[in-house]
């Protein structure tokens, strides 16, 4: 007789694992089921964190809307400063850049009215949120850089794309007749400021990008994407990414997204100016 | 035996919990009565999302706009125009197709007429393989599509008008920038930002 043959009255460790499944499944759903349990509902918190506070509720208004607006105005004449000093613009691109900034504070302006129209306090200063979480990581990366020449044009026209985008939306946003028309001007504007800076640095192998064909947007030999007047069919909102800086040890640069700004970047009317 | 500090894991309830049935029916009746306080709110201020019926009558001669804007591309590039002129032309022709269809695609009116005035005004300018006159009629019909557009702009009630316009506008300024280039006039700033425009007369519907 094997004495280590199985009885077929035990239970194999297999069946005990069925068993136990089963039974856990069974009460776990017997407890889902039952009524008028007591109780919190809440999660259980693990460790001395401080109590949850909600965020303040701060409401979107026109006045918000705009004073955004004339932050990321403010934003881009800042963003202009900084590359004047990362970079040796020759004496055509400073034309241009001076024609730029002349009419990024024109809307930062037109901005501000329509604001105090709206019944808000108008903003003059820098988008705090970009500065902080865009502008200075990126001029940073740009210092850095093996090509800042090619790095303060690609932030620029970013930046312009960035603005478009953002005017575009808000036209859309915008409840005041006068905001939604300045919006859609300032929009166009923006446009024609990032396409001129395309034409006037890359000319005609910059006109059209291939993305219009559905076909990939090719890069320098560095490994940037170029920049192209027309980007899209239509007016794009959605994230754009920025590459700039040095390269690491596997050839990888810094690469940073854009975005339209919202709930976390808006200029509420309770935020005091820092500037 | 003595606690030691608090515990790390916080056992105690934030409030009074009450049963799941009776927490149901309250956020039941809870959100009734905030939806039927949205739909009021709705009503008296919040914009249609779809074109209303005067959106899309505007919308109609905005998309035969874009069909005469398409057809004059087109006889450029049957003029003869090469490289990038060429290029220029079919890319900008095929965006103005594409403008129609998503006008069409809002509207729910055929693609298929265009605005004979607008077209007949333009067509010998386009007509041609010279580089400068293309560029610089093309040039003018931009700027005077996205003035056009910005004139109307206020008068659309929907978002989905608005929102389609606003995408249509910005690549107008764009493709007149490239046009003001190929055109020779992109040194003038003040031409490549402020352009001279006029508003383009559209088709009345019967």
């Amino acid at each position: 007789m094997n004495m280590f043959t199985p009885s077929d009255t035990r239970i194999n460790r297999r069946q005990a694992l069925k068993i136990g499944g089963l039974t856990v499944s069974v009460a776990a759903l017997v407890a889902a089921c039952g009524e008028d349990v007591q109780g919190d509902t809440a999660p259980g918190r693990v460790g001395y964190a401080p109590p949850v506070t909600d965020p303040p509720e701060y409401a979107v208004d026109d006045a918000v809307l705009l004073r955004t607006a004339s932050s990321l105005e403010y934003t881009a004449i800042e963003v202009y400063g900084a590359a004047a000093e990362l970079a040796d613009l020759d004496a055509s691109t400073q034309t241009l850049v001076a024609q730029l900034v002349d009419n990024h504070q024109a809307i930062a302006d037109e901005m501000g009215a329509l604001t105090e129209a709206a019944g808000g306090v108008a903003w003059e200063c820098t988008n705090p949120w970009l500065d902080n979480r865009l502008i200075a990581p990126l001029v940073e990366a740009i210092k850095a850089s093996d090509n800042p020449a090619r790095d303060v044009l690609n932030f620029a026209v970013a930046f312009e794309n960035l603005a478009a985008s953002t005017h575009q939306v808000l036209s859309v946003q915008l409840t005041d007749d006068a905001a939604k028309s300045a919006t859609l001007a300032a929009a166009m504007l923006a446009s024609r400021h990032s396409a001129a800076i395309v034409v006037l640095t890359r000319g005609a192998d910059g006109y059209i990008s291939p993305a219009l064909y559905g076909d990939g947007v090719p890069t320098d030999p560095d490994g940037v994407p170029y920049n192209f007047a027309v980007t899209d069919r239509f007016g794009s909102v959605g994230q754009a990414e920025l590459i700039v800086g040095a390269a690491d040890v596997n050839g990888k640069r810094t690469s940073f997204l854009l975005q339209t700004p919202a709930e976390n970047s808006f200029v509420y009317n309770e935020l005091e100016p820092s500037c | 035996m003595t606690p030691k500090g608090h515990s790390l894991v916080d056992l105690e309830s934030a409030e009074h919990a009450t049963s799941r049935r009776s927490i149901i029916s309250a956020l039941g009746v809870a959100g009734l009565a905030s939806a039927i306080t949205l739909a009021g709110a709705k009503t008296a201020s919040a914009a249609p999302f779809s074109p209303t019926a005067d959106d899309r009558a505007t919308l109609e001669q905005a998309l035969q706009l874009e069909l005469t804007a398409s057809r004059l591309y087109a006889d450029a590039l049957a003029a003869g125009l090469t490289g990038s002129a060429a290029e220029v032309a079919q890319a900008f022709g095929g965006n103005h197709r594409t403008y129609a269809d998503q006008f069409a695609a809002i509207t729910g009116i055929s693609a298929n007429t265009y605005n004979t005035a607008a077209y007949d005004a333009r067509k010998n300018d386009f007509a041609t393989s010279d580089v400068t006159q293309f560029a610089t009629a093309a040039w003018e019909l931009e700027n005077s599509s996205a003035a056009t557009y910005a004139d109307l702009f206020d008068g659309f009630e929907a978002e989905q008008s608005q929102t389609v316009v606003a995408s249509i506008v910005v690549v107008n300024a764009r493709m007149a920038t490239v046009l003001a280039d190929l055109a020779g006039v992109s040194d003038d700033l003040d031409l490549l930002f402020d352009p001279p425009s006029e508003i383009i007369t559209l088709t009345e519907q019967p």
